[in-house]
């Protein structure tokens, strides 16, 4: 009988542990996307800011950088910008830099910010934003979309659809520079 | 067998089934998530479908229409009732899964007349990510349908932000 119940308690573990893989493939999707820009190029390009004043990405080169691609009419999008913006308040003086890239138009990004506490550089442009992001791997320029490169400017993360607080936080904590 | 060791073997079959079904996961194109099709129902009626993929949805406010001529078109698009998603920051917003047909008023269209169709419409995954703006578009006539099986074919499907 006591093996008997053991091999019942082993099914039912296995069993669950079947079912969270499932459950968790159906609301994450897939990201193995592959960028075709190398770190140096990504840190040669600039964007405008709101305030339509170019900025370049190298000034955050040798940060941990994350950047979200994002835009106003996207919903997963706007659910986690106060997650990066927690994030920026909380590690960036251990050298952590979101930024976030609309893919959006500039006066909706700018009514938008009025009421969003956004805690992190905005950059937008409608059209090369999403150039840039599929040129990172998002293939078929969905949103939301985030990458991280770590000091060294290697991916640490790349990645579509909404990120978990706890997901993030555990990248941003295994790779902050000690 | 002994009825009790069938309850694990379900079990294990249930743990196969979810890694089964996590590996086949992935983002489909967004033609293959929202197929797009558009015909003339009668010569009064342009009837505009998109048959939405298990897991992806569309929003009703996001349908925009232009039909050149532009005098074809002839009273207000008739939509069907949506699902309603309480979005925490949209608010109540009408949605579409599996199917939705949206049929457009037009004047009466003679054998020989073609309508150009054009839809914008908008949709996401469950997964957590949202398509783009995906620009449809189709050549209408009368005499055209029958030979396409009532169905006209999209001239373009093509993504615009």
């Amino acid at each position: 009988m006591k093996d008997f119940r053991l091999v019942m308690l082993g099914g039912v573990i296995i069993a669950f542990a079947g079912i969270a893989l499932m459950l968790d493939a159906l609301f994450s999707p897939k990201t193995t996307l592959q960028s075709e820009i190398s770190y140096p190029a990504l840190m040669s390009i600039s964007l405008p800011d709101i305030a339509d004043k170019p900025q370049a990405l190298g000034q955050w080169q040798g940060k941990l950088l994350a950047i979200n691609f994002w835009a106003t009419w996207c919903a997963p999008c706007r659910e986690e910008i106060p997650v990066f913006s927690l994030m920026q308040e909380k590690y960036a003086a251990k050298g952590l830099q979101i930024v976030g890239i609309a893919a959006d138009k500039p006066d909706k990004v700018v009514q938008f910010l009025k009421t969003e506490n956004f805690r992190y550089p905005a950059l937008i442009d409608l059209t090369s934003a999403m150039d840039l992001s599929k040129r990172l791997g998002n293939r078929l320029g969905l949103l939301p979309h985030t990458i991280i490169f770590n000091a060294e400017g290697k991916i640490v993360l790349n990645k579509l659809g909404q990120i978990q607080e706890s997901e993030l936080e555990n990248i941003i904590l295994r790779n902050l520079a000690k | 067998m002994n009825p009790w060791f069938r309850l694990p073997l379900l079990l294990l079959g249930l743990f196969l089934l979810g890694t089964t079904a996590a590996k086949d996961v992935e983002l489909l194109e967004p033609e293959s998530a929202f197929r797009f099709s558009a015909r003339l129902a009668s010569p009064q009626e342009i009837e505009v479908q998109y048959r939405i993929a298990e897991g992806y949805y569309m929003y009703r406010e996001k349908f925009r229409f232009e039909i050149n001529p532009p005098a074809t078109l002839s009273g207000n698009v008739k939509f069907p009732h949506g699902k309603i998603k309480n979005d925490p920051l949209f608010g109540k917003v009408e949605i579409y899964r599996r199917k939705v047909t949206i049929r457009i008023p037009v004047s009466t269209v003679s054998a020989d007349d073609k309508i150009e169709i054009y839809v914008t419409s908008q949709g996401c995954a469950d997964a957590g990510v949202c398509y783009p703006k995906m620009k449809s578009s189709a050549l209408l006539g009368m005499s055209s349908q029958a030979t396409q099986n009532d169905i006209a074919k999209p001239l373009s499907s093509l993504f615009n932000h």
